[in-house]
């Protein structure tokens, strides 16, 4: 218990940092007394502008963004009983993507539409990459999974590099959606998607038991009185659908979702209620980190966040992949 | 690069580069060959003949098998894009090329004269330009505006650049414009030509006067940005909005095809039309 307390006030405390730091520092250098003097007041300064204007839009998209990313990658991971599950890699950012694109680009859906289109690509990504990885006598081993989903991944990518092809000017219209960043976010994005994270979130804490339950073998789950199937079934909903704000408010950021839940077991053990409290502050923390990172390292430029996440992402999933034995 | 035998006067031209395409048409030849230019269409100030020659690929991926097909009596690169193609073009024909491209581009036209023997239209058509650039320069400072300082930035979906020298910071200083202080370079030789920014470096833009290279078809629309996603999202912002060219209605769209992507004589020369018009109609206005 004191452990995951203490774990949980190193996690606020680190996000506090991070979020503190996503709006003090940025491509242009704002001493800190005029960041705070630009978000008490001074309406008409350009402080005010850069830090009220683009710091605090992109870190409230960023917490919340990380957020969902944190919570999807252990829905997904918990529902799969697969470490390597994640939204990046089971095809549901890229999924997401192309749909918007299809969606918002070529359909002439509106912009406020993209979660639900990101929802729906995303969700038939998943099915397509879980499906792909369940064919076959071994089963769903961690493997499998990561190769069908790269399959479905990088399908998907070449058909939205297909679109943009065809056509420049919608390419240019949906490109920021498929940057990876956190840049120019309109903060009234936000606003309208609350609901439905919280739908998310609270629907990940009521699952929570279920998928301790899941963790020990469906047999074992069955005997307690669970339905893992159902179980399966919501909790990848759930992920799918946080996965799909993420992308519609972010884009496809990388790694996030797939670390931050290693992460939290790391510190507090392996059930779920802990484990989706930390990554919900965790998630956050390091896409905004990432985000903070790609502002300064390229001055006057930026490096888009999902870039810096799949800088740092990638040798854990190496690890990953080399540490976990598939149980054929 | 190249110290290749060109056939006087050769008639048969394929160019590899927006610029050599633009300069040989300059001089009086029409190629046989072009690369496509960066656009769907031609660009609107080149002269109807581009459109007879065949397209043979683009300036990044020449078609070396259409080249060949066109059997060019010379062919005008520079080393800058197409030095990993120089073995294969000099089978096909005598290859010229330039070190580079963009602010190079007076030293280049005498480059390409001299590969397609017209050395005195080569003089000729950078004297005409010199000439029109020194008188425009003159009128500019007899009219007060000659301290101008002149912005150039670039909308892009995935970047937006401020313009420091290059092809169009030439052109300009040709004309005797001043840059501000955020756009001043120290170096003109060894300086980068353009500089990325992020929205928080606005205020970097800023000038007595933008020019906003713009694509063909949002040049074309009369008001606003809404062709162009990150335009629009940028220009919504309160540090545009604060940006004191902006305050002072003085931002003003121009067409990249002859400010950025033509980067030749007919170019420049196109360009200082649109500065003449800009600042005489509006010294006069």
């Amino acid at each position: 218990m004191i452990r995951r307390l203490g774990a949980l006030g190193l996690a606020i405390a680190v996000l506090t940092v991070v979020v503190v730091v996503s709006i003090a520092v940025g491509s242009v250098t704002v001493p800190f007394a005029q960041v705070l003097e630009a978000l008490g007041g001074a309406r008409t300064s350009e402080a005010h502008f850069i830090v009220s204007g683009m710091r605090v839009p992109r870190t409230v998209s960023g917490l919340v963004a990380g957020s969902c990313l944190g919570v999807a990658g252990v829905l997904l991971q918990g529902a799969t009983r697969n470490p390597i599950a994640s939204p990046a890699l089971l095809g549901i950012t890229a999924g997401g993507g192309f749909a918007v694109v299809v969606g918002v680009a070529f359909l002439g859906l509106p912009a406020g539409a993209a979660v639900w289109v990101a929802f729906v690509g995303g969700a038939a990504a998943a099915a397509l990459a879980l499906g792909l990885a369940s064919t076959g006598r071994e089963g769903l081993s961690p493997v499998r999974l990561v190769l069908s989903g790269a399959i479905v991944s990088s399908l998907l990518g070449a058909w939205t590099a297909g679109l943009l092809a065809i056509d420049q000017r919608t390419a240019d219209d949906v490109r920021h959606w498929l940057a990876g960043s956190l840049a120019g976010r309109d903060v009234a994005a936000v606003g309208p998607l609350l609901p439905v994270v919280v739908a998310g979130l609270l629907g990940a804490w009521l699952l929570a038991g279920q998928l301790d339950a899941l963790a020990l073998g469906d047999e074992t789950a069955v005997g307690l009185g669970q339905h893992p199937a159902r179980t399966r079934l919501v909790a990848a909903g759930i992920a799918v659908l946080l996965s799909a704000v993420a992308v519609a408010l972010a884009g496809p950021i990388a790694f996030v979702g797939l670390a931050v839940p290693h992460l939290a077991r790391a510190l507090v053990g392996a059930a779920h209620r802990p484990v989706l409290l930390l990554s919900m502050l965790l998630g956050p923390a390091m896409l905004l980190g990432a985000d903070v990172v790609g502002r300064v390292v390229a001055r006057p430029s930026e490096v888009q966040a999902g870039v810096l996440t799949a800088l740092l992402g990638a040798p854990l999933l190496v690890r990953l992949a080399v540490r976990v034995k598939s149980p054929a | 690069m190249g110290t290749s035998q060109v056939a006087c006067a050769p008639e048969r031209v394929v160019t590899l580069g927006q610029g050599q395409t633009d300069s040989t048409l300059a001089l009086g030849v029409t190629p046989v060959g072009v690369v496509e230019p960066w656009t769907d269409d031609w660009y609107a100030y080149l002269p109807d003949e581009v459109e007879q020659a065949t397209v043979v690929g683009t300036e990044l991926e020449p078609d070396l098998e259409a080249i060949a097909a066109l059997e060019p009596d010379v062919i005008l690169g520079s080393k800058l894009r197409h030095e990993g193609f120089y073995e294969q073009l000099s089978q096909i024909a005598p290859t010229v090329f330039s070190e580079t491209i963009g602010v190079a581009w007076k030293e280049n036209v005498s480059l390409w004269a001299q590969a397609l023997c017209r050395e005195e239209k080569g003089e000729q058509v950078v004297a005409a330009y010199e000439q029109r650039a020194g008188e425009l320069a003159a009128a500019l400072e007899d009219t007060g505006v000659a301290d101008t300082e002149v912005s150039m930035i670039r909308f892009q979906p995935d970047q937006v650049r401020i313009y420091l020298t290059g092809f169009p910071g030439l052109v300009l200083r040709d004309a005797g414009l001043q840059r501000p202080a955020a756009q001043q370079v120290e170096d003109w030789a060894t300086s980068a030509m353009l500089t990325e920014i992020s929205e928080e470096r606005i205020p970097e833009m800023d000038g007595d006067v933008i020019f906003v290279m713009v694509s063909s078809d949002s040049y074309a629309q009369a008001e606003g940005y809404d062709l162009d996603e990150t335009m629009t999202r940028w220009t919504s912002t309160e540090l545009w909005k604060g940006l004191s060219a902006v305050q002072a209605d003085a931002v003003h769209k121009v067409n990249e095809e002859h400010w950025n992507l033509g980067g030749g004589v007919l170019a420049a020369n196109a360009m200082l039309d649109d500065l003449e018009a800009y600042f005489m109609d509006t010294a006069t206005s």
